[in-house]
């Protein structure tokens, strides 16, 4: 009985219009629940990123057969701003190592350094992932920087990194990454780097086990949050959210309340 | 004993035994042996037989009496071998007879013809005297029993009724539970944490005779149960035996939650939060979104208020 009922809920979730239940949550969100939208104020409105464009380029790595191969942190990569895990000019790390210290502390020179060591520039990584965002139909998105500094012309939607952040996290390695709350990291040398986790829902909320956060003076705070409880998963996406934290988590459990299936 | 006493206790034996004192001592009786026939609308269900103690003395009351009001007995004659009968039956189930018994060679033999709204029923009777001695109170003894446990079973599920605060048990001139002091448990109960949540799982249309059932402002309460949560999680706040408190404010005070929230969730961080107000704030959090307000809407400091002011601003130029 349960099953039929929760499988009723879903089908009637997935014939529904998501609705802007929540207007002041973001100009920009969406929310899910076992892959059906139910919320969604202005989904496709094109918006800066941030660092959730930090969740193609951890894809596209991961999916590169070099993710074991070792990378030299360039002085381009090691002067990065922003968020930063502290890596040195010439230094060599894992690219596996750098990809999940971009995941989880959203450092930007194990960004930087990625995209350099699989593409040679941070703008040639970039056109390889919008190649890749073209191949998951990604039709409101395109990435200008790697890492999500803003930069003209580089935009995506509510609905795209829903639909990205989904594909990413069948990628088992990603979504190992994700889930952690801190990251300690070797460089080849033996000097040991150690960061904690951006995503404040880490731990704090249940069922939240990642995906990503986001800022930039044009993005504003964003994040894209997945959380499981009793095998119902909830995915929510927020762009420019005036308060990113207690909207995601009051949104995430107003999802899993109302979806509840009842026997 | 004459044939029409003993068709008597057979016909009147439960609504006499449900009249029965408490403490039925045994009565001299001998077994007989009664099968009945009935025949309505053209179709004959198989005969019935059963054995019963008819007590030796016999029985005082006319057939067809008994302690229902309803029927009468219009017409009686008995000629020490037969008797014959009528009788009506008002109310509800309207209904009139005529019957016959005649006395055979040890035993009985009979019909009695009803006839109701829904048709004609004939029933014929035969009886056999086996003549066994038995205790012929043994009967009433049992619907005594029977009685007893069911008063005792409604007492238990009354006490249920009030503690599950099913108003609609109390509620009207049909009220199925009358005892005062479950009437008073329901109230009392009316006005604690267990008692609000039970009121609030029924539908409104149920619960509003509360006042009624109690002579009380259900509104008041609930307030009641509310001002109590809301003192005892002041005092203990963040104590692991307030969470109780906190979740009832939660749930069924508006009032006090306003109050909870301006004082543990408006102009906080979600990171700086304290564990056991994390839930209630994201609750709160949800409900001023639904109004289209903004989830911290008062907010006394950002919600990364643990960095400097320099940090901070360099920060806000830049993406992590």
């Amino acid at each position: 009985m349960p099953v039929l009922v929760v499988t009723a809920v879903a089908a009637l979730l997935a014939a529904a219009e998501p609705t802007d239940r929540f207007p002041s949550a973001a100009p920009s969100y969406l929310v899910a629940v076992d892959g059906n939208l139910v919320w969604a104020g202005a989904p496709d409105l094109p918006r800066a990123p941030a660092s959730l464009a930090k969740i193609l380029t951890a894809l596209v790595a991961l999916e590169s057969p070099t993710i074991g191969d070792w990378l030299t942190v360039s002085r381009r990569a090691a002067a990065a701003t922003g968020s930063r895990i502290g890596l040195r000019s010439g230094e060599s790390l894992r690219v596996k190592d750098a990809v999940e210290a971009m995941l989880v502390a959203s450092g930007n020179d194990a960004c930087l350094a990625v995209a350099e060591s699989l593409s040679g520039t941070g703008s040639a990584f970039a056109a390889r992932m919008n190649r890749r965002a073209a191949e998951m139909g990604l039709t409101g998105t395109r990435f200008v920087d790697p890492c999500g500094h803003d930069a003209p012309g580089q935009h995506a939607t509510a609905r795209d990194l829903w639909k990205l952040a989904r594909v990413a996290l069948e990628n088992p390695e990603f979504r190992r990454m994700v889930a952690l709350s801190s990251v300690q990291l070797e460089t080849r040398s033996g000097r040991v780097l150690g960061a904690t986790t951006s995503n404040a829902l880490l731990g704090r909320l249940p069922g939240a086990d990642g995906v990503k956060t986001g800022f930039t003076p044009e993005a504003g705070k964003c994040i894209v949050v997945h959380a499981v409880r009793g095998g119902r998963d909830v995915m929510l996406v927020l762009l420019g959210a005036p308060d990113r934290w207690w909207t995601a988590a009051a949104l995430v459990e107003r999802a899993f309340a109302e979806t509840a299936p009842r026997e | 004993m004459t044939v029409s006493v003993r068709l008597a206790v057979l016909l009147l034996a439960p609504s006499l035994a449900a009249a029965a004192p408490p403490a039925v001592p045994p009565e001299p009786g001998e077994e007989w042996e009664n099968t009945v026939e009935m025949q309505m609308a053209g179709f004959s269900m198989p005969a019935q037989t059963s054995k019963s103690c008819v007590p030796k003395k016999g029985m005082t009351d006319p057939p067809g009496t008994g302690k229902d009001d309803k029927c009468k007995v219009t017409r009686m004659k008995n000629d020490g071998k037969t008797m014959s009968w009528s009788m009506v039956c008002e109310g509800k189930e309207k209904m009139s007879g005529d019957g016959e018994i005649t006395q055979t060679a040890g035993g009985y033999d009979g019909k009695m013809t009803m006839r109701t709204a829904d048709g004609e029923m004939l029933m014929k009777m035969r009886g056999k005297k086996l003549g066994t001695p038995c205790d012929s109170a043994e009967i009433k003894r049992t619907m005594v029993a029977v009685q007893a446990e069911g008063e005792k079973n409604m007492a238990k599920a009354c006490t249920n009724a009030a503690q599950r605060m099913s108003v609609m048990s109390f509620a009207g001139p049909q009220a199925m539970c009358k005892d005062p002091a479950d009437r008073a448990l329901l109230c009392e109960r009316a006005a604690t944490r267990e008692g609000v949540r039970g009121l609030g799982a029924q539908p409104e249309m149920v619960t509003k005779d509360l006042g009624a059932v109690c002579g009380k402002d259900l509104a008041a309460m609930k307030l009641q149960a509310c001002s109590a949560a809301g003192r005892e999680e002041a005092a203990k706040r963040c104590k692991d035996d307030s969470k109780e408190a906190l979740a009832f404010i939660g749930e069924s005070c508006p009032a006090q939650t306003q109050v909870v929230a301006q004082r543990e969730c408006a102009g906080m961080s979600y990171t700086d939060l304290p564990i056991c107000y994390r839930s209630f704030c994201t609750t709160y959090a949800g409900n001023l979104l639904d109004k289209g307000k903004k989830p911290a809407a008062q907010p006394k400091a950002p919600e990364d208020s643990t960095q400097d002011a320099a940090k901070k601003a360099v920060k806000s130029l830049l993406p992590f």
